[in-house]
């Protein structure tokens, strides 16, 4: 009878491919063509955001301002704070050499326990009791107003925010296409450290800029490098995170940023220690 | 940052085990397509007419395999490029080749000496990651044809 | 009774055709909860008791077929076809339809 099944070869339903490699291939292409739309969105972010004018962030900022930022009862310690606060900034940005009259900066003292001060969109800096108290002269809480009044001046706060929006943007689109849900943790985690790479930058530059300012209004950069071995030591023990993850680059590298730099310059750093006029 | 461990976790032990079990499953399936060379398979509808005529019955295999982690992962990477899902194909064939191995030694225990009008269903049974297919089943049926035992023809 | 997915009986003669008779069964089909399947998904292979699973679910949906069969007085049932459907979220229904007969010599 003319019926048989003969022995058919193996290997043309299914490719004998090395699994390892198609998956590093497919994986390292998409992971580059999103490292690259990540480039190129923060690289708009940040020449296109500094075009909208500041004083546009401060409008948009001053409908709110009531509400984001409690004014200090007159004739309180809190309110006499401030205007300290407000006289030292002000003399500050005078005396540097980016002073522009368009920049105009807000302080906010802001009376909590927290060891932070930060800038926001609109030239508002806000500085929290906690920071204060910690400060052991002038010149420290005067590098500390500096470096925000720089980021102000270099529009960091609306860079940093359009740069997230446009990444976060990106990633979902990405996600969205992907579909698959670990590979979404997977890219918000390096959507972050992207991120965290930009912050870094601009912490830097803040930095920097605070050195000359501070050198312009008290002859010695001693300020900036004080702080921060004050900040050094108190972490000994607890564990700085990881560079990749940190929004701030390490304190050592920092000190020896700005020791270089002002060496650089041949900037004295020496010790100008002036108290600062309130009950700590 | 756990997340990202926990997906590379799962990817390796995916891709460790799955690896291993297909193997394991290739050679299983070739010893045994080799010691059931019969009932012949045939995918036809008219069974030619024998003296004596057979007994005819309803017979069947099925199989339901799922494929592991690292195949998905690889699938959907392979979904935003063009190209065969070679992760999926390994699946698809072994399972077809179970199910009709299957159907072969049980038409084998009924004594039947060739299976007629074959036929195939894959069906998705589970989702796995987010839409990609976690598992198929693939069940085989055909006629077979069973020579009375009186007149067993060698075959 | 007998049932074969072949057209023709050989050797004997088809003397009725009494028509369709279906037979269905519907059963969860969605493994996801299931532990063991799960584990499965991640590592690949077999799920054992799935095929026996549907394999019983298949048995019952032929039962069914033939129970129809019967009862309008068949004695085979030919061209028997098998499809599988996803009618629910989760479940699906096997179904296996063939033509009642009466066969004789």
């Amino acid at each position: 009878m003319p019926y048989s099944n003969p022995e058919i070869p193996e290997g043309i339903n299914t490719t004998d491919t090395n699994p390892l490699r198609e998956f590093a291939v497919l994986a390292g292409t998409t992971l580059a063509i999103i490292l690259t739309v990540i480039a190129v969105v923060a690289f708009l972010a940040e020449r296109l955001a500094p075009l909208v004018p500041l004083g546009f962030e401060q409008s948009l900022t001053r409908q709110h301002e009531d509400q984001l930022f409690a004014a200090p009862a007159a004739g309180s310690v809190d309110a006499a704070k401030t205007l300290y606060l407000q006289t030292l900034a002000d003399d500050l940005l005078a005396q540097s050499q980016h002073a522009d009259d368009d920049i105009r900066v807000t302080i906010h003292f802001a009376p909590a326990a927290v060891d932070n001060a930060f800038a926001a969109i609109g030239g508002h800096v806000i500085i929290y009791d906690g920071l204060l108290r910690r400060m052991a002269d002038e010149p420290s809480l005067a590098f500390v107003l500096v470096h925000e009044i720089a980021h102000v001046q270099y529009r960091d706060p609306i860079v940093s925010a359009t740069r997230a929006l446009s990444i976060f943007a990106v990633l979902k689109l990405v996600s969205g296409t992907l579909d698959i849900g670990a590979l979404e943790q997977a890219l918000g985690v390096s959507g972050q450290a992207a991120l965290l790479a930009y912050s870094r930058e601009q912490e830097s530059r803040s930095d920097l800029v605070a050195t000359e300012m501070l050198y312009a209004h008290y002859g010695t950069a001693y300020g900036a490098t004080h702080l921060l071995k004050a900040l050094k030591q108190s972490t000994v023990g607890d564990a700085e995170p990881a560079t990749f993850f940190a929004t701030h680059p390490l304190h050592a590298n920092r000190i020896s940023d700005i020791e270089t730099y002002a060496l650089e310059r041949g900037w004295q750093l020496v010790d100008k220690a002036i108290p600062i006029p309130f009950d700590e | 940052m756990v997340d990202l461990i926990v997906f590379l976790t799962l990817l390796a032990l995916g891709f460790g085990v799955g690896r291993y079990n297909e193997a394991r499953h290739y050679r299983s399936i070739l010893r045994r397509e080799a010691l059931y060379k019969t009932p012949l398979v045939i995918p036809e509808k008219t069974p030619p007419p024998t003296v004596p005529t057979p007994k005819t019955h309803l017979v069947s295999g099925s199989v339901v395999i799922s494929v592991d982690y690292f195949k998905q992962v690889l699938a959907a990477l392979r979904g935003i490029f063009r190209g065969r899902i070679t992760s999926y194909e390994s699946l698809l064939d072994r399972a077809r080749r179970k199910a009709i191995l299957r159907m072969r030694e049980r038409a084998h225990g009924m004594g039947a000496n060739m299976i007629f009008n074959v036929k195939l269903e894959t069906t998705s049974i589970s989702k796995g990651s987010k839409g990609n297919t976690g598992s198929i089943e693939v069940y085989a049926y055909g006629t077979a044809l069973i020579p009375p035992r009186d007149a067993m023809q060698p075959s | 009774m007998l049932i074969s997915n072949l057209e023709i009986v050989p050797g004997k003669r088809v003397r009725e055709h009494l028509g369709l008779v279906p037979g269905s069964t519907v059963r969860a089909k969605n493994i996801g909860r299931d532990f063991m399947a799960g584990l499965k998904n991640i590592l690949g292979g077999e799920l054992v008791g799935y095929t026996e699973l549907l394999e019983e679910a298949r048995q019952e949906a032929l039962g069914h077929m033939q129970e129809q069969a019967r009862s309008i007085g068949a004695n085979a049932v030919l061209n028997v076809r098998f499809s599988t459907s996803s009618v629910a979220q989760g479940a699906a229904e096997l179904f296996v339809y063939g033509s009642a007969v009466v066969i004789a010599d």
